[in-house]
């Protein structure tokens, strides 16, 4: 299995050397068109015309920082106990790609998670962004270095309205946080842009509402409206569309799909609806009782006797040996 | 220019707007509107309890955070004066030398505790203030050559604060404007100060945050807050604002001691004030202070009268014998947390929406 993931990884590697040909190399991500978009972005973080995600950090777009893989774990690994949640996970993340991770329930993918974003630590292994070594980190220096994430049970500020909760995001990235002595209203720049992106996700309606009160589907509208307010480099969704309404899935699939558009961003989605990794994924990645089973192509990978069985639940030591 | 001052954080209902108007109002001409000793030091005791309290919500109401250290801080804000009086003498320089020693000291003191113990979660970290609170108590009554023990220390101010002192020869308003009444002007004008400065603290993008901690810590910290960062700053500054209404306190009675700063009573008193006014709401702190200080000085006389206007009927004159003022209190309480459980401020601004 280590072996196979070797070779795999740099499989991988290749295909983000051919994605880097010279049209898309690091001159370009240097270029004043691009610089100016970072100048813009520290003038002001927002404004109505502000494209959906802010402008990532210009230090993001470090050309040095760039020949790394945006998100690397190795051997990732952590041990509650006896019992191994993660195990001995590497993988690597190429700027610009949706990947999904799927995997039966238990099978590690909110552990896997909740190791990158740092709500646990590692018992053994690296977590790497743009080449830094991160795994010691804490959760909000993790967050600024770039790494932004939804939740699966909704995690939001309960007893502060819509607006509020999308506008202290953008206060945290405008590094606000610690200003005692101006009105937190006199900076109207971040209500804009929490409105901005509000409208994005389709709240803006309800942006007086205090959060407690709103419909479910609205809160996972609302936890989408942080992450993207929040405009990191690698955004994780964490079964995404979980408990929502049949018609509100596809304003959340769109969303995700323009952010995927966005070629500085990369993002990990957890999800078990078949169809919507068809649509939004261009890599699957397969864990199983905490271990990486497959890695690879939606269509091999869904096709593939390992996934089939994991779901199946038949004995996968098997597949992966076959 | 008015929302300025109250940093856009309007009553929000026309009831509270009336009600901490004839508060203001009260305050700002209790030597001229209620002449007398006792009505002033009550006056006197509202200003400085709003303070107090107010300081008391920002960790409370605001961060979530539950401390029992509260009255420790503003004992030390209290004996830093009473210090600084009682051996540099009745100088301002030495009042204001005291002060600034108590209120560094308190800070200080908050810092450690909320690096410390801030982590852990928060039953423990309300165990740990009260510990330490009851230790400093018991350290304050043990060091009795340098804080008078339980006696507390009696000192003289500077001469300006004191009755002696008379500003002007004729009287305004029919009022002699000795230096009893420059004193409580001193302390209104500085709780009026320090209050508008904790409601701007609590509608900075700083005092959001604390919300959004109270709220979520762990969402806090998942979009960049150094949660810990957050809390501690909290503590630091309502220990801060307490250690200052300690030296309101210290210049106005010219005495401190066990009882008035550090005891435990006080503590429950202030955590009364907050739950009653509202927490979360400075406001709430304003309107707890007010009602619980003149049930608290008043009652007692209120019931004595109650007892000779029932003197004829049987049994009631018992009930409403002064003696049982402690017991109404309690009731009053029970009253108040039963029919306004986010508070009377929560209450009011409930019922416009």
């Amino acid at each position: 299995m280590g072996a196979e993931g070797g070779t795999r990884r740099s499989r991988l590697a290749l295909t983000a050397l051919d994605r880097r040909n010279p049209s898309l190399s690091a001159a370009a991500d240097i270029s004043p068109s691009r610089g100016e978009r970072g100048a813009a972005a520290r003038r002001s973080c927002c404004g109505p015309g502000t494209p959906i995600s802010p402008s990532p950090n210009p230090a993001w777009n470090d050309p040095v920082a760039r020949e790394h893989p945006i998100l690397e774990t190795h051997e990732l690994t952590i041990r509650f106990g006896g019992h191994v949640a993660v195990d001995h996970v590497s993988c690597a993340f190429e700027r610009g790609t949706l990947t999904a991770i799927v995997g039966p329930n238990g099978a590690g993918k909110t552990t896997y998670f909740n190791l990158i974003s740092g709500q646990l630590r590692a018992s053994h292994g690296k977590v790497v962004l743009n080449g830094q070594d991160i795994t010691r980190m804490s959760v909000p220096e993790r967050t600024l270095k770039g790494i932004g994430r939804a939740f699966q049970l909704t995690n939001l500020f309960p007893t502060l309205t819509v607006r509020e909760n999308v506008r202290l995001v953008a206060q945290a990235r405008a590094n606000l946080g610690l200003d005692l002595f101006s009105m937190a209203d006199s900076h109207v720049e971040l209500i804009e842009r929490a409105e901005h992106v509000l409208a994005e996700v389709r709240l803006l309606d309800k942006a007086d509402q205090t959060v407690s009160a709103l419909p479910h589907g609205d809160q996972r509208k609302l936890e989408v409206a942080l992450l993207i307010a929040l405009g990191p480099q690698v955004l994780m969704f964490d079964e995404p569309t979980a408990g929502m309404s049949v018609d509100e899935v596809p304003v959340i699939l769109r969303l995700i799909q323009e952010l995927k558009a966005d070629k500085d961003r990369t993002i990990l989605l957890v999800e078990h609806k078949m169809d919507v990794i068809r649509t939004l994924a261009d890599r699957i990645i397969v864990l199983h009782n905490g271990a990486l089973v497959a890695d690879g192509e939606p269509a091999t990978v869904i096709n593939s006797a390992v996934v089939q069985e994991a779901y199946l639940g038949k004995r996968v030591t098997e597949a992966t040996h076959g | 220019m008015l929302m300025k001052l109250l940093s856009g954080d309007r009553p929000a209902s026309p009831v509270l707007t009336v009600l901490l108007l004839v508060i203001l109002i009260g305050l700002a001409f209790a030597p001229f509107l209620f002449p007398g000793s006792k009505p002033l030091e009550t006056a006197a005791r509202i200003c400085i309890f709003i303070v107090l309290v107010a300081s008391y919500d920002l960790l409370i109401g605001y961060t979530g955070i539950v401390s029992f250290a509260h009255t420790m801080f503003f004992g030390l804000g209290a004996y830093g004066t009473a210090l600084g009086l009682s051996l540099g003498g009745a100088s301002f320089a030495a009042a204001g030398l005291g002060a600034l020693g108590g209120v560094a000291l308190a800070a200080v003191l908050a810092l450690a505790i909320g690096l410390f113990s801030l982590r852990v979660k928060a039953i423990f970290f309300a165990m740990v203030t009260l510990a330490i609170a009851s230790a400093f108590a018991v350290l304050v009554s043990q060091l009795s050559f340098l804080t008078g023990g339980e006696d507390g220390l009696n000192y003289k101010i500077p001469r300006e604060l004191t009755p002696a002192f008379k500003l002007f020869a004729e009287p305004v308003l029919g009022l002699r404007i000795d230096g009893k009444v420059l004193s409580y002007y001193l302390i209104f004008g500085v709780a009026l100060v320090l209050f508008l400065t904790l409601l701007r603290i609590v509608n900075s993008p700083f005092g959001r945050v604390l919300k959004a901690v109270r709220d979520n810590s762990f969402r806090a910290e998942a979009i960049g807050y150094k949660v810990v960062r957050y809390r501690t700053a909290a503590t630091v500054l309502s220990a801060v604002m307490a250690a200052m209404a300690g030296v309101l306190l210290a210049l106005w009675l010219r005495y401190t001691g066990p009882a008035t700063t550090l005891s435990m009573e006080i503590m429950v008193d202030i955590l009364l004030m907050v739950v009653i006014g509202g927490m979360g709401t400075m406001y709430g702190a304003v309107l707890g202070a007010v009602i619980f200080i003149l049930a608290q000085t008043y009652l007692q006389s209120l019931m004595g009268l109650a007892e000779q206007a029932t003197a004829g009927i049987p049994l009631l004159p018992d009930l409403v014998a002064p003696d049982r003022w402690l017991l109404w209190l309690g009731v009053l309480f029970v009253l108040s947390v039963y029919f306004f459980p986010t508070g009377i401020v929560g209450r009011l601004r409930a019922g416009k929406a």
